[in-house]
């Protein structure tokens, strides 16, 4: 396989850590209807705990990892209970600002604790190991950032289409009022999905800060990717966050290869205007039907 | 008839201003008029914007430790003529929006002069500024051109000239070969890769191609897969130092090393850089470096300096440079005298000829057709880690 085939199976690889992060943004969106536009500093926040806890204050890294995970979890509730809660009734572009806030506020908050030194290396939590397909070297993180996904996709998709906490977080999303006036706990179900999004950032920030390096802007460039592939799989979809990933990585690849990173660039939103022209809702969503 | 008052109170205004000395030399009128702005009779102000955080921020904040060592130093010892340096330092965060306002916060001071801070992006869109308001802009940690202007003093070679050089110098050291390129955008890229396909033939080697690359790109490996199939004997890297770094991992991870070495410029002379990517990729590195390494005995009046004044500072290869050029700049208030002012000091600078102010770094020399002081780098390798110093390259400048 040539150089295109190549590009093509490194776009896959680095797909998936589009569509991780994607993922997380339509986990959240699909139990909130709100697009957060924080994620990719959330992930960086909780990537952040890891490395301290682990680089400075010499915790083992499996012990730092474990309270990344609940500090970033809890980072997802005290937001949620901060910054969106209250007159959660603003509506869906109010709330929507307030996540571009808090990406501007978590940004601020890393470079005045934790600014001075960037990059660090992050510790190295998997061996260098790799297998060659198709003339290219795929690694172990890309393999793992596969089954991580896979493992996840099949976790959330059955929490949400086979149990009752999964239907109401859909309830509380597509129809508000009416969750409840039957009687959902809103409040506790939106908490439970910003924390479930912390869960899944932390992933996504460790999956991602092995070729990345840890810097307060990590994710920046990640999340503009991220947010494209879950538009274009539709924001509603699971699955289709990591297709969209996947798309993504593979059409800026070889376009890469081919022509170099503007036309690249410039593929890759055409490809997105493109899609919700002809599919407003991504290749994979549904739009909520509105009752008149 | 109704008359205007605008005229006669502008005209009274401009008395006044003139009457006080005017915003801009108001130290003058407070020590008698002799000296200039920026210069009272206790205080040499000066102001640096710097990457204190962000990205670049670790070695940005290392050559700032430095320089305040050597200004600690001195104001210990009595300061320049009595007068002790301050340094005004603000953030920058390596973005261009934040060191304009820096650089408007200093003119308004005002300072005697702009020292130091830390690469590219921040440099260039000060210098407009600085330029027109006639404010010295000295030894930033960056190497980009800037012809015709009076009031910028570069240390380092430029980037174009090193890229020359280190070509160069690779090609003799570890002999004749294939050569590829990853360039960051700057707008010096275009002469900076012209310069490495001259060099390259110069040198008897072969030019394979280059890629062009934006700051902060996400996924270096189609960049990568598209320099292996060339199979080069050596890459040169340049860019920020973090994509050096992504780059280069990704080289690693794709098995796509050089047969030879991987090239680059100063920022891969330095620990950042070694540190943050894997040891196979870090002991083929060959770069070029603005100053010894800390354990060169040339460093040893720097290390001794950051020590006592900046204790517990990392002493790395950034935090010698920013002592390095503190010492310069010392050297020039001195040879300035008591009489200090921006056009003195700028005589000074353009007099200065193959001076040895700084031990730590090569011989400086400026004139009014030359504003980049150094034209000798030294040559490094890495070993476990460990920076290696292997001697000098000269590096031919360009006038400025």
């Amino acid at each position: 396989m040539g150089l295109v085939g190549a590009a093509a199976v490194s776009g896959v690889a680095v797909g998936f850590v589009y569509g991780m992060l994607a993922f997380s943004i339509v986990l959240l969106f699909k139990a909130s209807g709100i697009p957060n536009f924080a994620q990719g500093n959330i992930a960086t926040f909780g990537t952040f705990i890891v490395y301290l806890l682990a680089a400075r204050a010499g915790l083992p890294l499996a012990a730092a990892i474990g309270l990344g995970f609940a500090g970033t979890a809890a980072l997802g509730v005290v937001i949620y209970l901060g910054g969106m809660l209250p007159r959660g009734d603003a509506g869906t572009l109010n709330l929507a600002i307030r996540t571009l806030a808090i990406y501007l506020l978590l940004f601020a908050v890393m470079n005045l604790f934790w600014g001075v030194g960037q990059p660090f290396a992050f510790p190295r939590f998997l061996p260098a190991a790799s297998m060659t397909v198709a003339g290219v070297s795929v690694s172990l993180l890309s393999l793992v950032t596969v089954a991580a996904a896979v493992v996840l996709g099949g976790a959330f998709w059955l929490l949400y289409n086979r149990t009752a906490t999964g239907l109401l977080l859909r309830g509380i999303a597509d129809r508000p009022e009416v969750a409840r006036l039957l009687g959902a706990d809103t409040a506790r179900l939106s908490g439970l999905a910003w924390l479930l999004a912390g869960l899944v950032a932390v992933v996504v920030g460790l999956l991602t800060v092995p070729t990345a390096l840890l810097s307060s802007d990590m994710m920046d460039s990640f999340f503009l990717y991220a947010f494209t592939a879950a538009l274009l799989g539709g924001m509603t979809s699971l699955p289709g966050a990591f297709v969209g990933g996947v798309v993504v990585g593979v059409v800026s690849n070889v376009v890469t290869v081919l022509r170099g990173q503007e036309i690249s660039i410039l593929a890759i939103f055409a490809l997105l205007i493109v899609i919700l022209l002809v599919r407003p809702d991504g290749l994979f969503g549904h739009g909520v039907v509105e009752r008149l | 008839m109704k008359r205007s008052i605008g005229l006669p109170l502008t005209a009274v205004a401009v008395l006044l201003a003139v009457a006080c000395g005017g915003g801009a030399s108001s130290s003058s009128a407070s020590n008698g008029g002799a000296t200039g702005p920026g210069v009272t009779s206790d205080t040499i102000q000066i102001g640096t914007t710097n990457a204190q955080t962000g990205n670049v921020s670790g070695p940005a904040t290392l050559t700032q430790a430095g320089a305040q060592a050597v200004f600690d130093k001195v104001n210990a010892g009595g300061g320049v003529y009595g007068r002790k340096i301050k340094d005004t330092v603000l953030d920058d965060g390596y973005t261009a929006p934040k060191a304009v306002a820096n650089a408007r916060t200093f003119i308004d001071q005002p300072v005697l002069a702009v020292f130091g801070g830390y690469g590219t992006v921040p440099s260039q869109s000060i210098v407009p500024i600085l330029e027109q308001a006639k404010v010295p802009y000295l030894f930033p940690y960056q190497g980009n051109p800037y012809p015709g202007d009076r009031y910028v003093f570069l240390m380092m070679p430029l980037y174009r000239n090193q890229t020359a050089a280190v070509i160069r110098a690779a090609i003799e050291k570890y002999g004749k070969g294939t050569v590829y390129a990853l360039v960051g955008k700057t707008a010096d890229t275009p002469q900076t890769v012209q310069v490495a396909q001259q060099a390259t033939a110069q040198a008897g080697g072969s030019w394979l191609g280059y890629d062009e690359v934006n700051q902060g790109t996400t996924d270096y490996t189609p960049y990568v897969l598209r320099m292996k199939q060339t199979h080069p004997d050596f890459v040169l890297v340049s860019t920020t130092p973090t994509d050096c770094a992504r780059y280069v991992t990704a080289m690693v991870a794709q098995g796509a090393l050089p047969a030879k070495r991987i090239l680059g410029l100063q920022t891969l002379a330095t620990e950042s850089f070694i540190n943050a990517v894997p040891p196979e990729a870090s002991n083929a590195v060959f770069a070029p470096g603005p100053n010894a390494a800390p354990s060169n005995k040339l460093a040893a009046d720097c290390v001794a300096t950051v020590h006592k004044y900046s204790p517990g500072t990392q002493v790395t290869m950034e935090t010698l440079w920013g002592c390095g050029t503190a010492q310069v700049f010392v050297y020039a208030l001195q040879k300035t005298g008591a009489h200090l002012t921006r056009d003195g000091l700028l005589k000074t600078l353009e007099g200065m000829h193959q001076v040895d102010a700084a031990p730590v770094l090569t011989p400086v020399s400026f004139s009014a057709s030359n504003h980049v002081g150094e034209a000798t780098m030294y040559q490094f390798t890495s070993s476990g880690k460990q920076l290696v110093s292997g001697g000098t390259m000269p590096i031919a400048n360009v006038a400025t």
